[in-house]
């Protein structure tokens, strides 16, 4: 996370960018995965197939033929710098037919989880952050994910406002707040209301769900459009033992730790087009112990870290289709879960 | 057989409970730093606030400064297939970054 600041915002290094196709991806299924694009990867990297066990997470020049020209890791620009003008120099050196070949089939991946990317649904751009203590309107740290819903989804939870937003539609406001349908809480609470901020955290199995409380209560109704106000509150909290079956993220350290919060948020749903239009939702709270991966392993028992999440519509046709950082746990029909994470 | 209250037992009933939620309803209903009971409030058009601001001005908050942006404005393709066949399509070398979990993402 820290060559985000350090390394891809320095001048140079953004300079030097331009001679290259710039491209980023997710380390962990490259080492891990059975994907035919994983194990070209490995086949590139160490020129053998099998999975490799530490990290791989760095900066690779390679050629689009599958030839690799550097690579290294570091929080260092000028390192990342050396490293990006070793490959353009080595890319120099190639022959015209080297550098021309083309993208092999074995580098197209079998299983990705952008195929599932729910285009009719709702998809959206979570930023994670962390309020300034003593500074409750200044945050700091910053950290995204995506959070994914399919229509069918859609479709059943416009049907629980319907009925109320058919009576807006005749002039009577309901002051009624409508459940939002626990599947879709749940993931929010135990998918996506985690402590990212300053790194990976795991995800909280269903048992660690103590409070899961998210409403819907329609403020207008105009033409096609249903104009609606969420808000809940949310208490998840673990003791650290994996309950949730095989998965890798079964490997984060096992340590106590929760959060809980207050949300709020407003969202336009269109008749018409069967989708929402507009959302934004935030929710503000605390977070408790750690799974030391997340930049909290130094936290003290019983301390808490105020922090705030705000969830944003990605608009249809937006070429941000990275999966959430838990997709593999999302556990639901429309989407195949791979078998190598 | 659905068990009914006798009415004459009914009005009392509902003047105790009312009595009971009246003085509630007079509360403010402010939001809390800490976690507590209060539930969140409402501005006069039925918005919902949060310690007394709407979702959009916390929204306008949230948004990360510039500063921390600054490694988006680099052209990204999201996945290294699509990098690759866009590589070979401009004539370049690839430039891959690799993190566990999607630098795009969540890191």
């Amino acid at each position: 996370m820290a060559g985000r600041g350090s390394v891809w915002s320095d001048p140079k290094v953004k300079e030097l960018s331009r001679e290259f196709t710039p491209a980023t991806d997710e380390s962990f299924r490259l080492q891990t995965s059975d994907d035919r694009q994983a194990q070209f990867f490995r086949t590139m990297v160490h020129g053998d197939p099998k999975k490799v066990s530490g990290s791989r997470q760095g900066t690779y020049i390679c050629t689009p033929g599958g030839r690799l020209l550097a690579r290294g890791n570091s929080t260092d620009p000028r390192a990342i710098e050396r490293i990006m003008a070793g490959g353009l120099q080595a890319w120099n050196a190639l022959s015209p037919e080297e550098r021309a070949r083309p993208v092999p089939p074995s580098l197209l991946p079998e299983h990705r989880y952008e195929h599932f990317y729910p285009s009719e649904g709702l998809a959206l751009l979570a930023v994670h952050r962390e309020r300034v203590p003593d500074e409750p309107n200044s945050f700091r740290g910053m950290n995204l994910d995506h959070a994914w819903f399919s229509k069918e989804e859609i479709d059943g939870w416009w049907q629980t406002f319907r009925g109320a937003a058919d009576e807006a539609t005749r002039g009577v406001i309901s002051s009624a707040r409508i459940p939002v349908p626990a599947p879709l809480v749940d993931r929010w609470v135990r998918l996506h209301l985690v402590d990212n901020v300053r790194g990976q955290e795991g995800p909280f199995a269903p048992e660690d769900v103590e409070r899961a409380e998210v409403t819907a209560r329609v403020l207008e109704s105009t033409g096609d459009r249903v104009r609606i106000a969420i808000e809940g509150r949310t208490r998840v909290e673990t003791d650290g033992v994996w309950k949730m079956g095989e998965s890798s993220w079964k490997n984060f350290p096992p340590s106590p730790r929760g959060v809980e919060v207050r949300l709020i948020g407003t969202a336009i749903y269109d008749r018409r087009e069967a989708r929402f239009v507009e959302f934004q939702l935030v929710a503000l709270g605390e977070s408790w112990g750690s799974g030391k991966l997340n930049g909290r392993g130094g936290r003290e028992e019983g301390v808490r870290t105020p922090l705030a999440w705000r969830f944003s519509l990605i608009p249809p046709g937006a070429p941000d289709r990275v999966p959430p950082a838990f997709v593999d746990m999302y556990d639901v029909p429309w989407i195949e879960v791979s078998t190598a994470k | 057989m659905r068990f009914r209250r006798p009415a004459s037992l009914m009005a009392p009933l509902l003047l105790l409970v009312s009595s009971l939620l009246v003085p509630l309803a007079l509360v403010p209903l402010v939001g809390c730093g800490a976690l507590g009971s209060t539930p969140v409030e409402s501005a006069a058009d039925g918005t919902p606030l949060l310690e007394g601001r709407s979702v959009s001005d916390w929204s306008a908050r949230l948004e990360p400064d510039q500063k921390s942006l600054e490694w988006r404005s680099i052209p990204w393709h999201p996945t290294y297939h699509e990098g690759a066949i866009a590589a070979s399509e401009a004539g370049k070398p690839l430039l891959l970054w690799l993190m566990n979990g999607h630098p795009l993402g969540c890191t």
